[in-house]
């Protein structure tokens, strides 16, 4: 039975800690290039999940005839609905946290690199949503794995009642809910995770918040047209190559040196 | 001793067995890995959901595809969440029948509902059944090292 904690590679740029600033904007490097449709450009900078500003991304989007209403998207995973989430779950979010990433900003203070926080610094806070009452229990338990406080609802309307942006009004204090991530299920009936997406990128409370899709096969290739160049694409498979592929990209964002646990 | 030695073969073997027939897959494995000392009913917990969500589905699939007229979009929509769930613990039988069984829904094809949801309901009776017998033997062999003394 394949595992899926595959030995990682050290990866060259020290882990986080090293770091007095860290642009989200910069993108790192991938160690397989050949296996990954994302050509990201060699920086010393890491970046968390947010993998809006690549070089091949911005490319793609030249050929569409419209700007991008949605200019960041955050990253889309493809394969079985959480997979992805096996790998994310290790270092990446707890390093991000560690480190200050999610620090407790205001959403108006412009942010240009984050300090330092302790490592006592809060709880990641993810919102998860996903129509199967299934797979929320399962991201619940692999985002708790990882220390992150989870907020699971079963739709993108109740991610908008949650966020505050379902009427019109938009609350001022977000202090007590403040969510640093927001995982969502693309196929859903009603709102599906683009439109998710998209309204919670058009709010400006909220739209620096990561927000990451997971998209089983079926639906993500038959709206394809959709996403277009609007968004980067991991992968389209389910498999373990796959899932490997993954987890090396996900140490690489994190910068982490990759132990397994 | 014996007793705990032979419970733990006797998983182990059944296990695999689950596997090689293909009523379980990978991501079976990638829950069993979620649940540790501190979550020790995570597996059982979610496959529970998973029973209760999928007698839910089945018998929203019997009324639909009963009716006169029949709703293929509904009947898709059930069935896609079915594929879902299925594919989550890893059920892979199931989550087969649900794939050809959404073909048929694209088709209109009646027929090919009918037959898929009577195939449907069998692996799900049947992966039920081996799942229930696989907590039983974990269940089994969890009593016997709890009685063994530590030394």
């Amino acid at each position: 039975m394949p595992s899926i904690r595959e030995p990682c590679w050290s990866f060259p740029h020290s882990d986080l800690t090293a770091r007095s600033s860290i642009d989200l904007r910069s993108t790192p490097p991938l160690l397989d290039p050949k296996h990954s449709e994302l050509h990201l450009e060699k920086s010393t900078n890491i970046s968390p999940i947010s993998l809006t500003h690549h070089r091949d991304y911005q490319n793609q989007t030249a050929q569409q005839s419209e700007k991008p209403e949605v200019e960041e998207i955050s990253g889309i995973i493809g394969g079985g609905d959480w997979d992805f989430l096996t790998q994310i779950q290790l270092p990446a979010i707890e390093l991000m946290a560690k480190n200050g990433m999610f620090s407790r900003r205001k959403r108006s203070e412009k942010i240009e690199g984050f300090d330092l926080l302790p490592s006592d610094s809060h709880e990641v806070h993810v919102l998860a949503v996903d129509d199967s009452l299934v797979d929320r229990k399962v991201i619940e338990r692999l985002l708790k794995i990882s220390s992150c406080k989870v907020t699971a609802v079963d739709s993108g309307r109740r991610a908008l009642q949650f966020l505050g942006l379902d009427e019109e009004k938009n609350s001022v204090d977000f202090d007590g809910l403040k969510v640093d991530l927001i995982i969502t299920d693309y196929c859903m009936p009603g709102m599906t995770g683009y439109e998710l997406l998209k309204k919670i990128k058009e709010s400006s409370t909220f739209r620096e918040i990561p927000v990451v899709i997971m998209s089983s096969e079926n639906c993500f290739d038959t709206d394809r047209q959709v996403f277009g160049g609007r968004c980067r694409r991991f992968y389209s498979k389910t498999g373990e190559i796959v899932r490997r592929q993954t987890f090396e990209r996900l140490h690489v964002w994190t910068g982490s040196s990759g132990e397994p646990r | 001793m014996e007793g705990v030695l032979q419970l733990q073969r006797q998983l182990i073997d059944y296990t695999t067995s689950l596997y090689n027939e293909g009523f379980l897959d990978d991501q079976f494995t990638q829950l069993q890995q979620l649940q540790d000392e501190s979550n020790p009913d995570f597996v059982v917990e979610v496959v529970s959901l998973f029973f209760e969500d999928s007698e839910r589905l089945l018998n929203e699939l019997s009324k639909a595809l009963d009716q006169q007229s029949v709703d293929f979009k509904k009947v898709d929509a059930h069935v896609h969440q079915l594929k879902g769930s299925s594919s989550s613990i890893g059920a892979q039988r199931v989550q087969r029948i649900c794939i050809a069984f959404r073909n048929y829904c694209e088709e209109k094809n009646i027929e090919g509902c009918l037959k898929s949801l009577q195939q449907v309901k069998n692996e799900y009776s049947l992966v039920k059944n081996k799942l229930e017998s696989l907590f039983k033997l974990q269940q089994q062999l969890s009593a016997a090292c709890g009685s063994i003394p530590m030394e």
